[in-house]
């Protein structure tokens, strides 16, 4: 079973992205929609992945992702953005890297999503 | 002071030598000729108000001085004596211009006072042709004042000035304000090579003596006047010469020689009179004024003309950071409604996929009802995600290419998109080398959007046509080469109210096929922000044009060109 971390500010989007994954049986998923102390949780869980959306009210999901990194407990742990910033064709155009991480546009096709988890979970 | 000079011609030396006597006592002055041949001599060298003349004479008779002399001195009138009337004479003497006609022998008394009233009605034909020549002066001036290029003002001035003093040949030099030498601006009479090749130092020669001094010089002869010795000026066919300064009327420069006009070779091969001298410089006067003026008024027009093109510039520019602003805005707005709007399209598409998840096992009209939703989730999305994509101006990335390039990728990639079985596409592209700068992909997607439109316009299949070619374009004051990308379908066309409505955002005439209204609003703006032009032109069930008109580079083999000459 791998966990999964997903930070987003839409509620909704991450209750169905917690539902698609959780069916497929192989994920278990916790979501926050809150600005959350991030390496404390990525502490405590140990995911497998972290799923960031970018553009959120109270921290940007970068911000996030550079403490991830910087953190010699964190910064093994892969993660991915997602986010509604940019178009499909453009992620696709910079090979779905910006700043060497990987991102997803939103909306995303929950078997992209299963596949892209897949290929870069540890 | 005399009250006329008179010349009397006779054969016979007693009548004359009485005839001459008895006017001397009268107070006029007079003198004889023995014929007419000497007659004729001493009209051209002096003025005379009247000749009395014997009509039959040996060598020239006197009809036929009547003829001659008129020629030379229009003035001169004219009272026949002889000793042999016919009626036929007297009729073609009178013809001729002759005033009276007596028979010899003739009372003296008689002779006095015909001699008087001719002499009366000279002074007035005189005053007459005085007016009359003023008259045409003032035309002059007017006619003067029409004029547009300086060229035909120089000319036209000349001609009044050969006119007023009936020569044929002359010449207007103006002074070069930086080399201080005299050029020939307007010519008569004058071979080109003279015309090309004077220059006359101010000083120098009798040009550059008026142009010194600003006041006219009449030579009565120029063989024996010192200042044409060694001048090319000899080669002139008269004798006599008169120049005359344009001198400056204006308040800063007043004084001031402008130019010279020189005439000379009068009609009748006499000398210039005082009198013309002064017809002249009057002409002169007008003319200078009417040369300076032209000169102001030239650059006023110039300034006015660079102010213009200034403002329309500033236009130019103000319309182009408008636009730029515009699409800035735009960019920034585009970007806030696709987060806004994506966010709960995803949550849309989730919410589907956790449905179909979830009822593996449902009525296939539920799984269609999910299917649309889906499908109409994604169309939405390819909406916002178009407005993303052309928001971004500073993701423009302009390369060097030749249209045809960008046409054979858009062929390409469209070729592998849509199927086309029946729709023919010919291409065809201009000979010349033309290059335009672009952002390949930007432009790809322009092309892409517009082969889509005609393709769907010719559902029942047709012909699309493909041309570049290479065109001028005015733009504000200047033209410029542009290059022209010329798509043509055979399709339904474009009704003439949609037309105005084809670049407005979200206007579609395909909302069943899925249009989304924004093929034509981001390809004007790509368009525009290459500086180029799109425009559609549509006969409804004929065809439809649609041009893409590019600022052009200047390509390798130009450059070549240019830096060869």
């Amino acid at each position: 079973m791998k966990k999964i971390l997903l930070i987003d500010d839409e509620e909704d989007f991450c209750y169905f992205v917690k539902m698609n994954l959780e069916a497929t049986g192989i994920f278990e998923v916790e979501v926050y929609s809150d600005d959350i102390d991030i390496i404390q949780e990525a502490r405590r869980l140990r995911p497998n992945l972290i799923l960031l959306d970018i553009k959120m009210p109270k921290r940007n999901g970068s911000d996030m992702a550079l403490e991830l990194k910087i953190h010699k407990d964190t910064q093994e742990i892969p993660f991915i953005f997602l986010t509604a910033l940019v178009s499909e064709e453009e992620a696709q155009k910079k090979g779905n890297f910006i700043g060497g991480e990987h991102f997803m546009a939103k909306p995303v096709r929950i078997n992209v999503l299963i596949d892209t988890i897949n290929r870069f979970a540890i | 002071m005399e009250r006329g000079r008179i010349l009397v011609v006779d054969d016979e030396e007693i009548i004359r030598e009485l005839l001459s006597k008895t006017l001397n006592k009268q107070g006029y002055y007079s003198e004889v000729a023995e014929d007419g041949n000497s007659a004729l001599k001493k009209i051209k060298e002096s003025f005379f108000n009247l000749l009395i003349t014997d009509l039959k004479m040996p060598n020239l008779d006197g009809i036929s001085v009547l003829k001659e002399i008129k020629k030379i001195n229009p003035y001169i009138e004219v009272v026949i004596i002889t000793g042999y009337p016919t009626v036929e004479s007297a009729v073609e003497a009178i013809k001729l211009g002759a005033f009276d006609f007596l028979c010899k022998p003739f009372d003296i008394q008689e002779m006095a006072l015909i001699v008087n009233r001719c002499l009366e009605k000279q002074k007035f034909t005189i005053n007459h042709i005085e007016l009359s020549e003023l008259t045409a002066f003032f035309e002059i001036s007017k006619t003067i004042t029409a004029y547009t290029d300086l060229d035909s003002l120089l000319g036209q001035i000349l001609d009044s000035a050969l006119e007023i003093v009936k020569a044929q040949r002359g010449s207007l030099l103006l002074l070069d304000e930086n080399s201080e030498d005299l050029h020939i601006k307007a010519a008569r009479g004058l071979s080109e090579e003279i015309i090309l090749n004077t220059k006359i130092r101010v000083g120098d020669g009798i040009a550059g003596k008026v142009a010194e001094e600003g006041k006219p010089i009449l030579v009565a002869d120029i063989s024996k006047d010192p200042r044409f010795q060694s001048n090319r000026e000899m080669l002139y066919g008269t004798k006599s010469f008169l120049s005359i300064p344009l001198v400056s009327k204006y308040l800063y420069s007043q004084g001031k020689v402008l130019g010279v006009i020189n005439v000379t070779e009068k009609i009748s091969a006499e000398n210039f009179t005082e009198r013309e001298q002064t017809l002249l410089s009057v002409l002169a006067s007008e003319a200078a004024v009417t040369i300076e003026n032209f000169r102001l008024f030239n650059e006023l027009q110039k300034k006015i003309n660079d102010l213009k093109r200034a403002i329309e510039q500033l236009n130019l520019a103000q319309t182009q950071l408008i636009q730029s602003e515009k699409l800035a805005a735009l960019g920034r707005f585009a970007t806030g409604v696709a987060h806004e709007v994506k966010n709960p399209l995803g949550i849309i598409l989730g919410g589907m996929e956790f449905l179909e998840l979830k009822l593996p096992n449902i009525e296939s009209e539920i799984k269609t009802a999910i299917h649309k939703i889906e499908e109409a989730t994604l169309r939405a999305n390819t909406i916002v995600q178009n407005l993303l994509k052309f928001a971004r101006p500073s993701e423009s990335n302009a390369e060097k290419l030749e249209p045809q390039d960008l046409i054979k990728d858009a062929l390409s990639l469209f070729k592998f998109r849509i199927p086309l079985s029946k729709i023919k596409i010919e291409a065809d592209f201009a000979k010349e080398l033309l290059y335009i700068k672009v952002d390949r992909n930007q432009m790809q997607q322009v092309i892409f959007n517009i082969l889509m439109n005609a393709v769907e316009a010719m559902p029942g299949g047709g012909d699309i046509k493909i041309k570049t070619y290479k065109t001028i374009i005015q733009e504000s004051s200047t033209t410029k080469p542009a290059c022209v990308i010329e798509i043509t379908d055979t399709g339904e066309g474009i009704a003439e109210e949609d037309l105005l409505k084809l670049f407005e955002p979200f206007f579609t005439t395909k909302r069943d096929r899925k249009g989304t209204g924004l093929g034509l609003f981001m390809s004007k703006i790509i368009v525009e922000k290459h500086k180029g032009k799109l425009l559609i032109e549509s006969e409804p069930h004929k065809e439809t044009r649609v041009k893409i008109i590019l600022p052009i580079m200047p390509g390798e083999n130009e450059d070549e060109k240019n830096s060869t000459h």
